[in-house]
């Protein structure tokens, strides 16, 4: 018995030897680890974990650790810190603002090449370019600004919605007149009237979401003015154009009294467009195609009635977009790795997911000329009937690009104007004297054409 | 005799003194060495630090190329002043103007509340927890409260002044508004200067408050002659406390104002952590950083002073 034991062990014990050392040998390389910061709440935070773990599944060599961050204004500076103590991920999502600073600084890969042979054409106006040509990175999604409305409202007042086609788009006079139909007070007045009561509006016509520069400064490319010329040389703001745009935009608020005041971090106060158009306080919302997704929400769970339509415009129809940036730093030890991530991530067709919510709309322009792929993610539930008339040829014709893509000192600039704009909509200063007194302060930031100081 | 032996005791006995001053000395060292260190470590290093990069240019992503801090002297400083476009002399002022405002008016009402709670009355105790509660609840979930209590269309502040046919105001959009509004919110943080008054006007000596009594003085000469000038020392504190904390703020920018409406809050805290961490400019930060700490340093000293004047101690001495 014993000694049978022993043969089977002395037999057992060099074929398990050799199992070992060959499993040693020919195993695979230990997976590289690459980590991807973004910034997401809930629903985002789990689809994107989703990507992630896909990706992990098809490319058994890499490990890819998402490391989710609250979407706040504080992802930025918590970048900063983590490049303070060199604890920097692979790649992270990154404000469109900030962009321009980390090349600058030296901080992120140059990314040409590869967009150039293996990335899909995405769209121009979330591609990020240095001023010496280089790509740097592009917008995980396009989000342009719309207009939202309550239909209920309209049908209420026995109105005609706003047109979804740009071409179509009512100009601003058209826009005002229906906003002021739409603004009621309790007493069933509207502005102009007599006995109208600015402090006692139950529905304003419109609500801006003036936290957002993009969601004004359309306007002022509407109006043939703009932020900064095409070719990014001049400054425009203090263009006739812009500045009668700027005048027309706190009219609204001040003048023609269809818009609410504006606080200084009003947004959670009014509430977002779902919570504003569903509440009746507000009848038309400007603000970005990611409230597409939470207007969806509202429509499922509370059956707002609303929908998608083109900007009013002032001289031609147009929009202006954002959409945040995924980079990949320099810094990284696995940069091959890094890339093949990004490509992944970059695709529309592995965050389908999310753009059918309405969150993102595609990078990439074949998502919108593709018939096929254009019927992907637009005929979701989540995305009203007009979204088709409206969103590709806003994405592919009428996008004003937010000079924070292509402008290095934007970012400083911001700094000085910002503040400026709480005297337009509060009324305390025309448009000119506006744009007069954060002038002078730009324009040596402009000339240095420098993202950092 | 017996007085030797009580100076033995003491450890007054010169003998014994020459024998175990020098180890008890390294024995008490000791004990406070973890204090000692942690004060070195993580306050006095960071500080002489903040001092060094407030002579340079740096910021933090230069971390990442490995870009040391550039000298420039007095730079940062010189343009903290003498720039136009530098926000460090408004934001200085605003500060002030609400640290002062806010110190001031939670000093006044805390007394006042603290005083009306000290007298008996049915209910006090749980009218005591309802003006502590407010300041249990954190920073942030208080500010957000606070939006909505002052927000221009919905508010219920607003809502008031449309009841009493007053003029609806945009508290926190309008420049000459915010800070007030933001002192008035202060109040709601008093929780803890009311204890720590109650206490203190629990400990106002019987004795005196009767001589006023005797002499023929109302509640009000008990009040100032007896009841302040007994309690001036914890007032003296609450001020120093109040003025350091006040000139902190930095929860309620974030979350209600981001340093709007045109810049006027944009107080100390928030323009340094701005600079430091959003304009990647950690060596001008570090100037301002430095700056706002010797002139709050300068003020405590100055109140330090003048509390000579003011504050009675019972002892007699300080």
């Amino acid at each position: 018995m014993r000694r049978k034991l022993q043969k089977t062990i002395g037999l057992v014990m060099p074929v398990l030897l050799v199992v070992l050392l060959a499993g040693q040998i020919f195993a695979a390389p230990k997976p590289v680890t690459i980590r991807f910061m973004y910034w997401a709440d809930g629903e985002q935070k789990k689809v994107v974990e989703q990507v992630c773990k896909k990706f992990n599944q098809l490319n058994p060599d890499i490990i890819v650790k998402p490391e989710a961050k609250p979407s706040d204004l504080n992802f930025d500076a918590m970048m900063a810190t983590l490049i303070g103590s060199k604890n920097l991920p692979d790649c992270s999502y990154m404000g469109e603002t900030d962009t321009l600073r980390y090349y600058e600084k030296g901080v992120l890969a140059d990314l040409s090449s590869f967009f150039k042979k293996d990335l899909g054409k995405k769209l121009d106006a979330v591609t990020i370019k240095s001023t010496d040509g280089k790509t740097i990175a592009a917008g995980l999604s396009d989000q342009v600004m719309i207009l939202y409305y309550n239909k209920d409202l309209f049908d209420k007042a026995k109105m005609e919605y706003p047109p979804a086609s740009p071409d179509k788009a009512w100009d601003w006079n058209k826009f005002v007149e229906a906003a002021t139909k739409l603004t009621v007070d309790a007493n069933g007045k509207h502005p102009g009237e007599a006995g109208f009561d600015p402090n006692q509006v139950v529905t304003y016509g419109v609500n801006v979401s003036f936290f957002f520069q993009f969601s004004f400064m359309w306007a002022l490319n509407s109006n043939g003015g703009g932020t900064v010329s095409p070719n990014g040389k001049e400054l425009w703001f203090n263009k006739p154009e812009s500045i009668d745009a700027l005048q027309k935009v706190a009219d609204l608020i001040n003048k023609d009294q269809v818009h609410p005041a504006v606080g200084s971090n009003q947004a959670g106060a009014i509430g977002g467009v779902d919570q504003a158009l569903l509440s009746g306080k507000v009848a038309m919302f400007i603000s970005g195609s990611w409230d597409i997704a939470n207007a969806g929400r509202a429509k499922r769970e509370n059956s707002l009635n609303y929908g998608i339509a083109a900007l009013p415009k002032l001289k031609v129809p147009v929009t202006m977009n954002c959409g945040a940036p995924l980079v990949i730093y320099k810094t990284s030890k696995h940069l091959a790795q890094a890339k093949r991530f990004y490509k992944f991530m970059m695709d529309p067709e592995q965050v389908l997911d999310i753009i059918k919510t309405g969150a993102w709309l595609p990078n990439e322009e074949k998502w919108y000329t593709d018939p096929a792929l254009l019927a992907k993610w637009i005929d979701s539930p989540n995305f009203p009937s007009e979204a088709r008339t409206l969103i590709p040829a806003y994405a592919l014709k009428y996008t004003a690009q937010w000079p924070a893509y292509s402008c290095p000192p934007w970012s400083r600039m911001g700094s000085q104007f910002d503040p400026a704009w709480d005297a337009l909509w509060a009324g305390k200063k025309t448009a000119k004297e506006t744009v007069d007194s954060f002038m002078p302060k730009i324009k040596p930031i402009f000339a240095s054409g420098k993202a950092n100081d | 005799m017996g007085e030797t032996a009580l100076k033995k005791d003491l450890g007054r006995n010169p003998a014994r003194i020459k024998k175990y001053k020098p180890q008890e000395a390294i024995a008490g060292y000791l004990f406070t060495l973890p204090a000692i260190a942690g004060f070195l470590i993580f306050v006095l290093g960071p500080m002489l630090y903040c001092l060094y990069l407030s002579f340079t240019r740096y910021a933090i992503v230069d971390a990442a190329t490995g870009t040391p801090p550039a000298w420039v002297g007095l730079g940062n400083y010189i343009e903290m002043f003498t720039n136009p476009i530098s926000l460090f002399p408004k934001s200085l002022g605003s500060t002030f103007y609400y640290a002062f405002g806010s110190m001031i008016l939670s000093i006044l009402f805390s007394l006042w509340v603290a005083v009306l709670l000290n007298r008996k009355f049915l209910g006090r105790n749980s009218l005591r927890a309802a003006f502590f509660m407010p300041s249990v609840m954190p920073i942030v979930a208080t500010s957000v409260v606070w939006t909505w209590l002052l927000q221009p269309q919905f508010g219920l502040l607003n809502y008031l002044l449309r009841l009493l046919h007053l003029p609806q105001r945009n508290f926190l959009g309008d420049e000459a508004l915010v800070i007030p509004a933001l002192v008035i919110m202060s109040l709601w943080f008093c929780g803890g200067t009311i204890v720590v008054f109650l206490a203190s006007l629990q400990d106002v000596p019987v004795e005196l408050r009767e001589a006023v009594a005797i002499d023929g003085g109302n509640k009000w000469h008990e009040f100032i002659h007896v009841t302040l000038p007994c309690i001036s020392p914890v007032i003296f504190f609450q001020f120093i406390i109040g003025l350091v904390g006040a000139v902190q703020i930095f929860t309620q920018v974030v979350v209600m104002t981001n340093g709007g409406p045109n810049n006027v809050t944009r107080f100390l805290n928030f323009l340094i952590f701005e600079d430091a961490f959003r304009h990647f400019r950690m060596g001008y930060a570090s100037a301002e950083a430095f700056t706002a700490f010797v002139i709050v340093l300068i003020l405590t000293a100055l109140i330090f002073k003048s509390s000579n004047f003011w504050v009675h101690y019972q002892g007699g001495d300080k």
